[in-house]
């Protein structure tokens, strides 16, 4: 029998065991309640068919969207010193503290028809956000671009300067550093924070609800529809539970931790 | 913009589903579809009441899965009757008021809505309840009865977030019960033959307990002259 080399207060682990529970206890009641054996005919019904193709859909653009605008913010965040970063910071990680809810209400205020940007987009292009794929991908995007910005500024931060340096004292341009080196050196934190956008961007519920409604294969996510199916269809419900938590799981899983500090 | 500012938070809160702060396990949990609001909020005051709201069939479903509560009040029979049909009701239900669908538009009546018909034409941006909750099963019946084909751009969860999004112009017209309608200002446009369309709201004891006190909130609520003249102010209609 092998010991560990330094002593391990059980009490610690007794109380790990315990949060664990907590966070598992969950999953394992609602596995136990789905019923298995018309899983896959009720995933393969239209309606939930149509949920997934505007879920693959809106989550795959706005991680798309999340890696084009979140990619110069991360690296503003890990290389440029200025004033207020930390108010800053606070801004870059809102989105992820804020009910979802909330954070629809609000980009209806900033981006809807009567909004405080909204209306000149009405106004002058014709383009009204609400009600649309479109403003889904907003709504998906807002929530999940922290994830993105600080899984890849803490990647730039341990990667630190000096391969940066290194180039720039060989008088590569700026602009040439950031895409053949700085790049390079943190795509498994773009990999990650990729794929954790994306899988948060899946989850999506509230924000896409309050700002983009509810109209099947437009705006009715995966998320919106088993919310819908809860309250006259639980088993529907479930199937759709359990086809969005395999692949949140299996995208957890292949990430193996690499999410924040390692 | 502070009212507006208080709809949405209230709406936030029926959106996430919890109940208002400050719950004293001895109060009575009382169960209101969104469209009751503003009568449990005048009596939460007076009453030892901790009121939860959702939409009604949200509200049944959360009774079915365990939700510990007193008292639900439905926005319509056939909820009521999946309650009832899952067991989570005692006693008969009883008739507490009725509503009526009417036609809201946004300020200034931006999709230039002047009956009902103008819902079916195109480059409206139109509201409905979903249709797993009662107000737009009834607007549902309604269209179909009317004989009009009309293409939603959204199915809201709840008869508020409907409302608050016609309030914040957001859409141009949406069918919402008339109390909605009044408790938000919105504006409303007649609407022959949409008043016919009534939903009736059943109130009845959920608790596993049954004790005096429930029944003398629920024989209050019904009978009493306040709570009816309430009711009256905000647009319900008689039982």
């Amino acid at each position: 029998m092998s010991r560990p080399p330094t002593r391990q207060p059980r009490i610690l682990i007794g109380s790990a065991a315990v949060a664990l529970t907590l966070l598992m206890l969950p999953l394992a009641g609602m596995l136990q309640r789905v019923p298995w054996s018309t899983v896959l005919e009720r995933l393969s019904d239209p309606a939930v068919t149509d949920a997934l193709r505007v879920s693959i859909v809106v989550s795959l653009w706005a991680a798309a969207l999340c890696v084009i605008l979140g990619l110069p913010l991360a690296w503003v965040m890990a290389r440029v010193d200025f004033i207020g970063k930390n108010v800053v910071r606070a801004f870059v990680m809102l989105p992820m503290v804020l009910p979802p809810v909330v954070a629809g209400t609000a980009l209806l205020f900033a981006l809807g028809r009567r909004g405080l940007l909204g209306q000149w987009l009405d106004r002058w292009f014709g383009l009204t956000l609400p009600f649309t794929t479109a403003g889904a991908v907003v709504a998906a995007t807002f929530v999940a671009l922290p994830f993105f910005v600080t899984t890849v500024e803490s990647g730039l931060r341990q990667h630190g300067e000096s391969l940066d340096e290194a180039a720039a004292a060989c008088s590569a341009n700026p602009m040439s550093t950031f895409i053949h080196v700085t790049i390079p050196s943190v795509r498994g934190a773009i990999g990650a924070g990729a794929a954790l956008s994306w899988a948060r961007a899946l989850g999506e519920f509230g924000a896409t609800v309050t700002f983009a409604g509810n109209l099947g294969g437009r705006t009715r996510t995966l998320p919106l529809a088993t919310f819908l199916a809860l309250e006259n269809d639980p088993g529907a419900a479930l199937a759709m539970s359990v086809l969005l938590m395999t692949v949140s799981l299996i995208v957890l899983i292949a990430l193996r931790g690499r999410w924040g500090m390692r | 913009m502070t009212r507006a500012l208080k709809i949405v938070l209230v709406t936030a809160a029926i959106a996430s589903g919890c109940s208002a702060t400050g719950v004293s396990s001895d109060d009575i949990v009382l169960m209101a579809p969104s469209s009751m609001v503003d009568v449990i909020e005048s009596i939460v005051d007076d009453q030892p009441v901790t009121p939860t709201y959702a939409g009604s069939s949200s509200l049944v479903a959360q009774l079915r899965d365990g939700a510990r509560a007193d008292i639900l009040i439905t926005a319509s029979r056939e909820t009521m009757q999946v309650a009832i049909d899952t067991n989570s009701v005692l006693g008969e239900p009883r008739l507490l008021t009725t509503n009526h669908l009417v036609v809201a538009v946004a300020d200034g009546n931006p999709g230039a809505i002047t009956a009902i018909a103008d819902l079916a034409q195109p480059n409206r941006l139109v509201g409905m309840c979903s249709i797993e909750v009662p107000c737009g099963a009834l607007a549902a019946e309604a269209l179909h009865a009317l004989e009009l084909t009309v293409s939603a751009d959204t199915f809201e969860p709840n008869v508020r977030s409907l409302a608050t999004k016609i309030l914040l112009g957001e859409l141009d017209v949406g069918l919402i019960y008339r109390t909605d309608a009044d408790a938000l200002g919105l504006e409303v446009v007649e609407a022959d033959g949409l008043s016919e369309f009534t939903t009736e709201y059943l109130i009845a004891s959920v608790s596993g307990r049954p004790e005096p006190e429930i029944e003398a909130l629920i024989e209050h609520l019904i009978s009493s002259a306040p709570i009816r003249a309430v009711l009256d102010n905000l647009g319900f209609g008689p039982p």
